[in-house]
């Protein structure tokens, strides 16, 4: 009965299409709503203008996907610095990465980076020119250059030869001295940032960090060049250290507290089209300080929410409010 | 003197883990002398092999010897990877003059494509009459693995992290890297702790301990504002700023009640046998560990004690496997026993 009560309350306001009180899952579109104090970003930003190295390490099931996207999503915005950025969890790593591939795909990603930031900074034109082969014969203009450039790189994204015979200055140049360049000639910064998968296979992960080491592991690279920013479970970057040490400016993200929870259940279902214009005017915080344990993932923590509000929707129809607030009889 | 901003700008240098910054060799003669005699013996198709744990200074050797021109390997030569060989054995045919240098065969690499690699590497050396130098871990010392490779020798010399080696490296660092900040009577000891040099390099773990761990280690909590700040003060790295680094993470990971408990039977045994490590001469084997286990009431069956509780610590850095890694009913066995306690795990019973 609880059930179908929780169902008709959601339809009463508004929210019967969504999978309330579950968080709203957030893409590259609005990741904007992710309500993240800055409190927290802040020293993530700080750490990464300080230090080569840094670990972000969040429990598993505590946001670690929405926090990259987050932090993708800032650093985007920022002209100075060029994001490679490598989602593992959506890329699975499933053993058949390469060295050659991994290769491929990071100066892909680096011409992808370039060439937006070249359409939106002035910078040094003679080098702009070099990374994209740019002759002024006065037939086309440069801009009119980079576009089409832009378009063959959308065009060779998973095509390994056709983008280095398209590019010769990637195909030249090693990884490190693309960095070293960009910072040379443009003042541009590289971050490399990863994400990993909370559960993934020894064998994979330790393969990946193979790659990685053999890449950048006593290369020439200017110390200003370049980040590297792993975004992991403690438990996966323990792993990664174990075979590769290496001096990460480790930051355990603490879990989301449950008004920080609260938060972000209100930002994420603010929408134009809801009969309410806040979550607070339908559900109060206290079911989730009633369902918080820092021992439950967040999902854990929302689907003990759902059972304690479908608890407190007991009985008749007719006496379903439309703000839920907690009774004093609603325990798990 | 060298005041802490002094040592923070120079830290990545000072404390460099890798090939990035030049840092000048040290010791390491008698491994030297071994590898060059060895090197200008081997016949074609025979194969030096260097297996020493991760992160001790294997490739830093080998570079230098090519860069001191006294192993037969062109300058600049880089260094193919079992990963690599297993993958495009014609990678081989590329590689220049007469002996190849095949690196990373270690425990980052899959057991399959370690033994592919191996495999590839015996059947071009049988075909091109080549030489070659294996450079890995102690997985190179699997049977399994090793018996891919026909005509070997092993370099033996290797010499180990001690205390007087780290003393020497450390101040090496200092003279070449910081040598406008240095007094005339310098000494490392004038801005490390001696306690902490001891701590760095003990006895027990001389078998696993290495560079880059130490100095992971040292460039870690000299970035760190809370313990070096960036100000005129002078630079003086003491013991207990590296047991507080370490123990601030508290939060180990361990998945299970049972494998915590463990660590507090562990611990104990430790602090009353072991104080501060004196009298660890080698390291735990599976059924001592286990044997402790069962004194300290828990209960788990034998075939799942290594896996369930002896794994996990040694991925949370408490403890440091000293075993062959083998590859075992479809598992490759990253971190057999025996187990030395690592460096944090002593520092939380000091």
């Amino acid at each position: 009965m609880s059930k179908e009560n929780f169902i008709y309350w959601k339809e009463i306001v508004g929210l019967e299409d969504t999978d309330f009180p579950q968080m709203i899952p957030l893409d590259e579109s609005n990741i904007h709503k992710a309500s993240i104090v800055s409190t927290r970003l802040l020293p993530i930003r700080n750490r990464i203008s300080t230090n080569n190295l840094v670990s972000i390490q969040v429990q598993p099931g505590w946001g670690a996907t929405t926090l990259y996207k987050k932090i993708v999503s800032d650093l985007e915005k920022d002209h100075m610095r060029l994001l490679i950025n490598f989602d593992f969890e959506k890329n699975e790593l499933d053993g058949s990465l390469t060295e050659e591939e991994f290769e491929f795909r990071t100066k892909w990603k680096l011409a992808n980076g370039i060439a937006d930031i070249m359409r939106e900074v002035p910078m040094q034109q003679t080098y702009m020119y070099e990374v994209f082969d740019f002759e002024d014969t006065g037939s086309t203009p440069w801009i009119g250059h980079l576009r089409k450039k832009k378009k063959r790189l959308t065009e060779c994204q998973n095509n390994a030869k056709d983008f280095y015979s398209e590019f010769k200055f990637f195909d030249k140049l090693s990884i490190v001295d693309c960095v070293n360049f960009f910072l040379a000639n443009f003042q541009i910064q590289c971050v490399f940032m990863y994400l990993f998968p909370r559960k993934i296979a020894e064998d994979n992960l330790l393969e990946l960090v193979g790659i990685i080491k053999n890449k950048y592991d006593g290369m020439n690279i200017t110390p200003a060049a370049m980040r590297e920013v792993y975004i992991s479970t403690p438990k996966i970057f323990k792993m990664i250290k174990n075979v590769y040490t290496r001096p990460f400016y480790e930051i355990p993200y603490k879990r989301y507290s449950a008004a920080e929870m609260y938060s972000m259940l209100v930002s994420s279902y603010k929408n134009d089209d809801v009969m309410f214009s806040s979550v607070n005017d339908v559900f109060d915080e206290e079911f989730i300080n009633r369902a918080y344990n820092e021992r439950l993932s967040m999902v854990k923590i929302m689907e003990k929410v759902t059972k304690i509000i479908e608890d407190s929707l007991e009985g008749d129809t007719a006496n379903i409010p439309y703000k839920l607030t907690i009774s004093e009889k609603s325990e798990v | 003197m060298i005041t802490n901003k002094d040592l923070k700008r120079c830290s990545q240098q000072v404390f460099t883990y890798s090939a990035q910054y030049q840092a000048p060799f040290y010791g390491r003669e008698k491994s030297m002398i071994e590898m060059e005699n060895k090197t200008a013996k081997l016949n074609s198709g025979e194969i030096l092999i260097i297996s020493q744990p991760l992160g001790t200074g294997k490739t830093f050797l080998v570079n230098h010897m090519i860069a001191e021109e006294r192993i037969g390997v062109p300058r600049g030569s880089s260094f193919l990877t079992a990963k690599a060989v297993a993958g495009n054995p014609e990678l081989m045919k590329q590689y220049p003059g007469d002996i190849l240098i095949i690196d990373e065969v270690d425990i980052k690499t899959k057991y399959e494509n370690l033994l592919n690699g191996m495999n590839h590497l015996q059947e071009y050396l049988d075909d091109s009459g080549k030489k070659a130098i294996v450079i890995g871990d102690f997985s190179l010392k699997d049977p399994k693995l090793s018996s891919c490779l026909r005509d070997q020798q092993t370099l033996y010399e290797f010499e180990q992290i001690d205390r007087d080696f780290l003393r020497g490296v450390l101040n090496q660092r200092f003279q070449t890297f910081m040598k406008e900040y240095l007094d005339a009577d310098f000494c490392i000891e004038n801005v490390i702790d001696p306690e902490l040099i001891d701590y760095l390099s003990p006895a027990w773990m001389k078998m696993v301990n290495s560079f880059r761990g130490v100095f992971s280690l040292l460039q870690s909590v000299v970035n760190n504002d809370k313990y070096i700040r960036y100000n005129n003060d002078k630079a003086y790295l003491e013991f207990s700023m590296f047991k507080e680094y370490l123990a601030a993470d508290e939060d180990l990971d361990l998945d299970e009640e049972v494998q915590y408990e463990f660590l507090q039977i562990l611990r104990e045994y430790l602090r009353s046998e072991f104080p501060k490590g004196a009298g660890i001469t080698r390291g735990f084997t599976v059924d001592e560990l286990y044997q402790l286990a069962q004194m300290g009431g828990i209960d788990i069956e034998y075939d799942n004690f290594a896996d369930d509780i002896l794994y996990p610590l040694a991925i949370a850095e408490l403890l440091i496997s000293t075993g062959i890694p083998t590859y075992d009913n479809n598992q490759f066995i990253r971190r057999p026993a025996p187990f030395v306690p690592s460096l944090k795990l002593l520092l939380s019973v000091f």
